[in-house]
């Protein structure tokens, strides 16, 4: 032991004290090894190297810790330190294997496991990392609405792409942003048809207290600066006010144009203007490692947030005030309250819930185009009714149990419900088999589009818990496959059996995720309720909650049942929290984040629980005004 | 003689009174529409399949799937047993080599790579201020397929930071529209001339102030990251590749007087999209997959094909991918399908009715199956490569000769394992070895290396060169 403290600290690697928390994969939990255990000294000449560390590391450890060192057991428990973590895998680790780590081994492993796997996992650096996002298609089109009273027609809306959406994520979401050849031909273009239709002399009178047509020049520099604050969302600086300057007299001077097409012209360019396509933060400037935004950024983030849009003059206002006076978390509410009262606030709603029910992602291809609309919309019209829509709000936790269902009498008719009249309408969904709450309403269970425990377990549990689900490790395709094969033909209970029966790090791993969807056994693929397959085998409801670590959880009868338990866990209600921070900021939040999701969720639940103490629990959050400085290019 | 710019307006200006489909091949004049000195362009296509080719399937050679190949054997090369499980990467089994495809780099995570796919890199080498094409296109990347969600499993061009590229287009009129169309279709359809002066003088300033934006903000003193730069930089890239096409109208500048200009340009009615496929616009692909009869999917990706053959020959585009069917593919197809030159039929329909061919014939493995729908699979790529082949250029040699097309696919039998992976290079204007074979354990990042630097094309693509497959 001492011998190997002595090497690491020779080789300058003796870490702060993590948690570390060794974990055999039959599931026997390992915790600190005793120091007067048989270990055969450090070798003093072995130079822990971080590449062979990882080399050995996945041949020996990738199976039971996976590729964050998390999956499905997380070295991240405990708090051994790396003498300790050396000695741990010399002498137990891969367990129950012949093909040994010895101590040479264990030193280059743990050397990776300390210095790169557990200070920043594969995907760290998205969770904090600033970067551009450009404005999203909704972002776009608000945008316009708000800025220059245009709405884009239906054509025009269709000429931008669709933002692609992973099945996790948010359409927020930056990091899978794409940007292809579509999106730039679409701005290029609704820059000239949106700028067209714009009455410019109305717009400066608007935003510049003059007729830029009719006016001289000391107009039309007002006009640049007021349109330049409000596209860019922040005050355009000397170089932007030379330039727009120019493009404005070069355009007014051609000869078959006027000061209307140099006008319009200046939007134009405004309009194709990185400043207003991304949002963009000052991600290089403060001596720190984090920053609280200036408050152009933080009006910004508010409004893309809240509204979906760009800030509008009060914002700025109080962009501003924050520039000139400091950040006042009193002014903060102030403006978040004033934006939460605004009806644009309802363009985040519906956002956030298309997302969350993934009726943005859904194909529904066993339905026709008509009837995958209706699940579509009927879902999220059901989760706008608790949260606000129809002006009445209710705790988010109700959703869980809510059976005040917006249908179609087609989707009605499916549930055994006479129509209420055509169009969509509430139905009292009491009563149903099996039915309570938004997870069992017929648009929600078909857009997760799969029966299998897997596919249902591995969406409920992110979504509804948020707890991450690891990916299998590697090398163990063969099985998945054979097993695949064997469970073909098999209900989802038989084959979650199956699965469960093999034991192992199968079992481990599935058991963290697939009991939740037990419940969903009785409902298809597009969310129609039967007790028996089209084999005339029998399908179940019952089953339990699993515990984060894959134990048992409360057990439940019934999907109501099951929708109780959500409805009473302060789990879910958090991670609503965490969902909406998420959406908010386009990224997903990993462990430096917990304690300010605690506040959030804490404030949320103080709040009321509903969807808009939710929104204000985030927008006040002081994660979210918070930015991670980039030190080094 | 009048100085007559052509660009995309005037193109399709010219190109109302005619309406032909793939006929015009064989009266088109490409000389007469290429850059001044009637060079051939540098060009890079990409194509892959989906759901891998196992080991003993390629060793068939002629005799198995890869016989939609065999007439064209003679132009490329081919390598089988490659592998990439030295590339392994983020992301979870299923797809942590996906986006080592055409990039030859590990990729980072579940939506990145590592590095720009290779006819990125080719066109960022050669081209880093846009594509002097016809039209200024910088790629395109289309095909058929219904996989999403697991980004790399279709997704083929990535960009220089490792972000998804496009996302393939599956509507061939959408393909149509990119490489001969609508892009400012406003301007194109406005017949006034004034009007369209004023127009392109207004927006060539637009642009020039709006340029000066997107330098300062990517230059040594803006306030963004590398990254964010990287984005800006990659959005610029394409704007000015646009607008330069539209306003300067010179990438193709010659002085054929107008009149002779009787340019026959495909007619978008003759491309619109196949009704029989249901999926153009869906999201996401659950795990049984849309189902589509294999004759309409063919036609679809025929009309992309030709679109593409159409487009390279005229030089409206230089780089692209065309991919049929995805990793873990899910899209199912109906009929019944003869593989007639190897002697085999499979009922799709049946086969697939309940399970799509990721599940149903590669997961739960039936090599007869397998054999007969990976022909069917490769015989559509075969098309676009053959069609390539038999449009004449003007320095005599075929469309295929003259470009570098790699044809790929992401795994062998052990599909999300790591061997026996089949790829093939054909035309690469004559910098290979043709009609070569090899079967060599080499990982095809070596192959991807090897290619660029034959046309000295900067990139960091790790691994050894294959001398082998040099001329």
């Amino acid at each position: 032991m001492l011998t190997s403290i002595i090497n690491a600290i020779r080789n300058g690697l003796l870490v702060s004290a993590s948690m570390m928390w060794l974990i055999a994969c039959d599931g026997a939990t390992n915790t600190s090894s005793d120091s007067s255990a048989n270990v055969s000294s450090t070798p003093a000449d072995v130079t822990p190297d971080v590449l062979l560390g990882e080399e050995l590391y996945n041949t020996h450890c990738l199976k039971c810790h996976g590729v964050d060192g998390k999956s499905p057991f997380d070295i991240d428990k405990s708090d051994l330190t790396l003498a300790q973590m050396i000695e741990e895998i010399d002498l137990n680790m891969p367990p129950d294997t012949e093909n040994d780590c010895d101590n040479e081994c264990a030193i280059h492993v743990s050397e990776y496991v300390q210095s790169v796997l557990l200070t920043a996992g594969p995907d760290f650096s998205y969770e904090r990392r600033p970067i551009a996002a450009r404005i999203i298609k909704p972002h776009y089109i608000n945008s316009i609405k708000d800025l220059l009273g245009v709405t884009l027609t239906e054509e025009q809306q269709d000429s931008i792409p669709v933002e692609f959406i992973n099945e996790k994520g948010f359409i927020t979401a930056f990091d899978s942003q794409q940007l292809i050849t579509p999106h730039i031909e679409a701005f290029t273009t609704l820059s000239r048809q949106v700028t067209d239709v714009v009455d410019v002399i109305d717009l400066s009178l608007r935003i510049a207290n003059c007729d830029i047509v009719n006016s001289g020049n000391v107009c039309m520099r007002q006009f640049i600066t007021s349109a330049g604050l409000r596209f860019f969302r922040q005050p355009i600086d000397s170089a932007d006010d030379a330039r727009l300057n120019e493009l404005f007299f070069t355009v007014a001077s051609f000869e078959d144009s006027d000061r209307e097409d140099a006008a319009k012209a200046v939007l134009r360019a405004l309009m194709q203007s990185p400043q207003f396509l991304y949002r963009l933060e000052r991600e290089t400037e403060g001596d720190q490692d984090i920053r609280l935004l200036n408050g152009y950024e933080l009006a910004s983030r508010l409004a893309f947030f809240l509204w979906q849009s760009s800030p509008d003059d009060e914002l700025l206002q109080f962009a501003n005030n924050i520039e000139r006076n400091g950040f006042s978390e009193a002014a903060l509410s102030t403006q978040v309250e004033r934006m939460l009262a605004n009806e644009k606030v309802s363009r985040a709603r519906t956002a956030f819930w298309l997302d969350y029910t993934l009726s943005s992602t859904s194909a529904l291809l066993g339905a026709s185009p008509d009837e995958a609309e209706q699940l579509r919309r009927s879902v999220v019209e059901t989760a706008l009714r608790v949260s606000g829509g129809n002006g009445f709000e209710s705790p988010l936790q109700n959703l869980f149990t809510t059976t005040d269902w917006v249908l179609t009498p087609q989707l009605a008719r499916n549930l055994g419900l006479p129509s209420q009249g055509d169009g969509y309408r509430v139905y009292d969904a009491a009563g149903l088999p099996q039915r309570a709450g938004l997870l069992t309403h017929p648009g929600f269970v078909a857009n997760i589009g799969s029966t299998s425990f897997v596919g249902r377990g591995v969406i409920l549990t992110e979504r509804v818990l948020c707890r991450e689900i690891q990916p299998p490790p590697p090398g163990i395709q063969n099985e998945i496959d054979q097993t695949a094969e064997e469970t073909l033909d098999y209900t989802p209970r038989q084959a979650s059996d199956y699965r469960f029966g093999l034991g192992g790090v199968c079992e481990a791993c599935h058991s963290t995720f697939e009991p939740i969807a037990f419940a969903f056994e009785q409902f298809d693929v597009l969310g129609n309720y039967s007790v028996r397959d089209d084999q005339g085998r029998n399908l179940f409801a019952t089953g339990y909650l699993q515990t984060k670590s894959g134990g048992m959880g409360p057990s439940y009868q019934s999907a109501p049942e099951l929708m109780q338990i959500l409805a009473n866990s302060d789990e879910t209600s958090e991670c609503f929290s965490r969902n909406m921070m998420k959406f908010a900021m386009g990224r997903s939040y990993a462990a430096h984040a917990d304690e300010q999701i605690s506040i959030a969720h804490r404030n949320h639940s103080d709040g009321g629980g509903t969807f808009t103490a939710l929104l204000r629990a985030i927008a006040m959050n002081p994660l979210f005004r918070t930015l991670y400085v980039i030190k080094s290019q | 003689m009048k100085k007559q710019f052509i660009n995309r307006r005037l193109l399709l200006k010219g190109a109302g009174s005619v309406a032909i489909g793939l006929p015009l091949l064989e009266e088109f004049s490409p000389d007469k529409v290429w850059a001044q000195d009637g060079a051939i362009p540098y060009r890079l296509l990409t194509l892959s399949f989906g759901l891998g080719l196992e080991k003993s399937l390629q060793d068939e050679g002629w005799n198995g799937p890869l016989e939609p190949l065999k007439d064209i054997a003679h132009k490329g090369v081919m390598f089988s047993n490659m592998r990439n499980d030295h590339m392994r990467g983020g992301g979870e089994p299923h797809f942590e080599v996906g986006a080592t495809l055409f990039t030859g780099i590990r990729q980072q995570g579940f939506h990145q790579a590592n590095g720009p796919s290779m006819e990125q890199a080719m066109r960022m080498h050669f081209h880093p201020n846009g594509v002097p094409s016809l039209n200024g296109l910088l790629s395109k990347s289309a095909g058929i397929w219904s996989r999403t969600g697991a980004v790399p499993q279709y997704m083929r061009v990535w960009n220089a930071d490792g972000s998804p590229g496009e996302r393939p287009e599956r509507r061939p009129s959408k393909v149509f529209d990119a490489i001969f169309g609508s892009i400012n279709s406003d301007l194109t359809n406005n017949t006034n001339d004034l009007e369209i002066q004023k127009e392109l003088r207004i927006r060539r300033s637009v642009l020039d102030s709006v340029k000066d934006d997107y330098l300062r903000l990517t230059g040594p003193n803006s306030y963004l990251g590398q990254e964010s730069k990287n984005r800006i930089n990659n959005h610029f890239e394409t704007i000015r590749a646009i607008e330069k096409s539209l306003i300067e109208g010179d990438i193709a500048a010659t002085d054929i007087e107008q009149g002779e200009m009787q340019l026959n340009l495909p007619n978008k009615d003759d491309y619109q999209d196949p009704p029989g496929i249901p999926f153009y616009d869906a999201p996401s692909g659950p795990q049984t997959g849309p189902m589509t009869h294999w004759q309409e999917a063919q036609k679809a990706f025929r009309l992309i094909s030709d679109l593409y053959v159409l487009g390279l020959s005229i030089d409206a585009l230089r780089f692209g991918n065309l991919i049929f069917v995805g990793a873990g593919e899910h899209l199912r197809f109906d009929g019944v399908y003869t593989a007639t030159n190897i002697g085999g039929t499979l009922d799709f329909g049946r086969t697939f009715a309940n399970r799509s061919p990721h599940d149903g014939i590669l997961h739960s493995y039936v090599r007869s199956s397998f054999r007969i729908y990976q022909h069917y699979v490769i015989s559509q790529v075969a098309y676009a490569l053959r069609e390539m082949d038999k449009v004449v250029e003007p320095n005599g040699k075929t469309l295929l000769d003259n470009t570098l097309s790699i044809l790929a696919t992401e795994y062998g039998y052990n599909h999300e394992g790591t061997g026996n992976i089949f790829h093939a290079l054909y035309g690469g204007n004559g910098k290979f070895r043709l009609g070569t074979k090899f079967n060599n354990n080499w990982g095809y990042n070596n192959l991807y290396k090897t290619a660029l630097d034959a046309y000295d094309v900067a990139h960091n693509i790790p691994g050894n060169t294959i001398g082998e497959m040099l001329a």
